[in-house]
């Protein structure tokens, strides 16, 4: 995978496809890996670009902390690079705090903005779970601990219960990391201080919500917030799922996303 | 308080009221005072008898392994002590683990059942949360740093968000705890170890199961395991709760229950 420089930050991409840009941008514990459903199911029509953010995967650590705004600065920089004027993005959780400072930043680069499992800014519950997150790390000083004590929000009470396999997945991904910590541990302070409920009425792009109706980190309360204040913007709840809805539901996800990406390509 | 001994266990409890008795089970991490708002609702109309859990509150500790068979055992006989022969049974949670234990044995002195949030085998979810629960205690020996990582599991996400205060007090009373850890543990245990799903279809006791939709503890997939068994259940969803629907939703759960009483009645 190729590496390029974004200033702070050298950050690893993956590219497949042709056509219209599509940038995806995945969250706080994950990496490029969480969009190949995504990038298999759209490389046939776009140009797919996914990347590892800094302090994650093959990126740059995070040893120092950082925010949505500087992060929004290095995926723009990564657009740069790529030589892509202006792209569909898909930030999910933590992605779409940074899709958020990106459209507030460089409205002209966004053809269109999904925002999956997000929020203008991080509420009560999803604090509390994000705190504890860091506190079981911090404690432990290992992901096998942390995936457990994690895997059980990212996912809907009955999806859990239903799909062991997936779920033992999910913890033996998360659990075997060799991510950060530090890294980890600065990005989820950068969640915690993110915060653009003032400026969401600055938002001209436009703009689909998506959320899980089940979701306690970035619960329905974000989601409404969202909606609000962003004008124009189009909203899909997907009422049976928690953070990880696009492996929930992930038919009706992808489709929503296909019929967005072409409602919205030039 | 009267402190009465029931064989095994000293239990601690409170009566209020006159007419058919009615006897409240509370749940792991309670005690007596979890069914405050409930003795003052029935007290006019019914006997109403709260007591602490061995290895809660003022009753005996729970210093060696225990199964939840042996807590229907305590409560049998404190209802033995009390000259009760017959009650409508209410249990939370573990509670109403309890309960199924009592109306498997002692069919004769239930009136009725009602279950809320309970579980006759925990499901996958159910069973990790617990375990996670009792590991964070192992680690930290510490309620104040083991409240957060649990007091997000029992509201749903908009309840936690829209009563900060209540929230924060209720994290406060359980960071505050003097309960015994070991009890705690082993009563835990128990829980995980509870399992009597295949022997429901025993119980004629006329049953109420409730259970709220957002609950990662006794989720809707351990409610519908209860439903599929009994020959003689209702099933009530609480749509916006999660644990502690009987606070969440506390009218909706008032008249459920006060009408269920009704029904049910001698």
């Amino acid at each position: 995978m190729p590496k390029v420089n974004c200033g702070r930050f050298d950050v690893n991409y993956i590219e497949d496809g042709d056509g219209f840009p599509v940038v995806l941008i995945h969250g706080l514990a994950g990496d490029h890996t969480a969009w190949l459903p995504q990038i298999d199911m759209f490389k046939d029509r776009y140009r797919v670009v996914a990347m590892d953010n800094p302090g994650s995967g093959d990126s740059s650590p995070v040893d120092s902390p950082t925010s949505t705004e500087e992060l929004a600065d290095t995926m723009i920089a990564l657009m740069d690079n790529l030589g892509i004027e202006k792209a569909h993005v898909v930030g999910r959780s933590l992605g779409g705090l940074i899709g958020q400072h990106m459209m507030l930043r460089a409205p002209d680069r966004i053809q269109s903005m999904v925002l999956a499992a997000s929020t203008p800014k991080v509420d009560r519950i999803g604090r509390r779970i994000l705190e504890n997150m860091r506190e079981v790390l911090e404690w432990r000083d290992n992901w096998v601990d942390w995936a457990r004590h994690s895997a059980h929000v990212f996912v809907a009470p009955a999806f859990y219960n239903d799909n062991p396999e997936a779920i033992a997945r999910i913890e033996a991904l998360v659990g075997n990391e060799t991510r950060s910590k530090v890294s980890y541990v600065n990005l989820n302070n950068t969640a915690l201080a993110h915060d653009t409920a003032d400026r969401l009425g600055e938002i001209s792009c436009p703009t689909l919500i998506m959320a899980g109706r089940q979701d306690p980190i970035c619960s329905m309360q974000g989601t409404d917030e969202l909606s609000a204040g962003i004008v124009g913007s189009e909203t899909v709840v997907f009422e049976k799922s928690s953070h990880f809805f696009l492996m929930e539901e992930y038919e009706k996800s992808m489709s929503t996303l296909e019929t967005w990406f072409a409602k919205h390509t030039p | 308080m009267p402190v009465v001994n029931t064989g095994r266990y000293d239990i601690n409890y409170v009566e209020e009221g006159e007419g058919f008795p009615v006897l409240l089970i509370h749940g792991l991490a309670g005690d007596h005072t979890a069914w405050l708002p409930q003795i003052a609702a029935w007290k006019d109309k019914y006997r109403v008898i709260a007591f602490d859990n061995p290895g809660s509150g003022d009753s005996s500790l729970v210093s060696d392994p225990a199964g939840t068979a042996d807590l229907a055992d305590a409560t049998l006989g404190l209802m033995d002590k009390l000259g009760i022969e017959k009650a409508h049974v209410v249990g939370r949670s573990m509670g109403g683990a309890v309960a199924q234990h009592m109306a498997l044995k002692s069919p004769e002195r239930l009136q009725s059942m009602a279950l809320a949030a309970s579980f006759a085998r925990l499901d996958p979810l159910g069973s990790q949360v617990i375990a996670n629960l009792q590991q964070l205690l192992t680690w930290r020996k510490s309620w104040a740093e083991w409240a957060p990582h649990a007091v997000y599991l029992f509201v749903a996400p908009g309840f936690y968000n829209a009563n900060a205060e209540l929230m924060a007090k209720i994290t406060a009373l359980v960071s505050g705890e003097d309960r015994d850890m070991v009890s705690y543990d082993n009563l835990a245990t128990a829980c995980i170890e509870h399992d009597v799903l295949d022997r429901l279809s025993e119980i004629q006791t006329p049953t109420l199961v409730m259970g709220g939709r957002f609950d990662p503890i006794c989720s809707m997939t351990a409610q519908n395991w209860m439903m599929d068994q009994l020959p003689n259940a209702e099933l009530e969803v609480f749509e916006n709760s999660s644990h502690f629907f009987l606070m969440e939703e506390a009218e909706k759960a008032m008249t459920t229950i006060a009408a269920w009483f009704e029904k049910n009645a001698a």
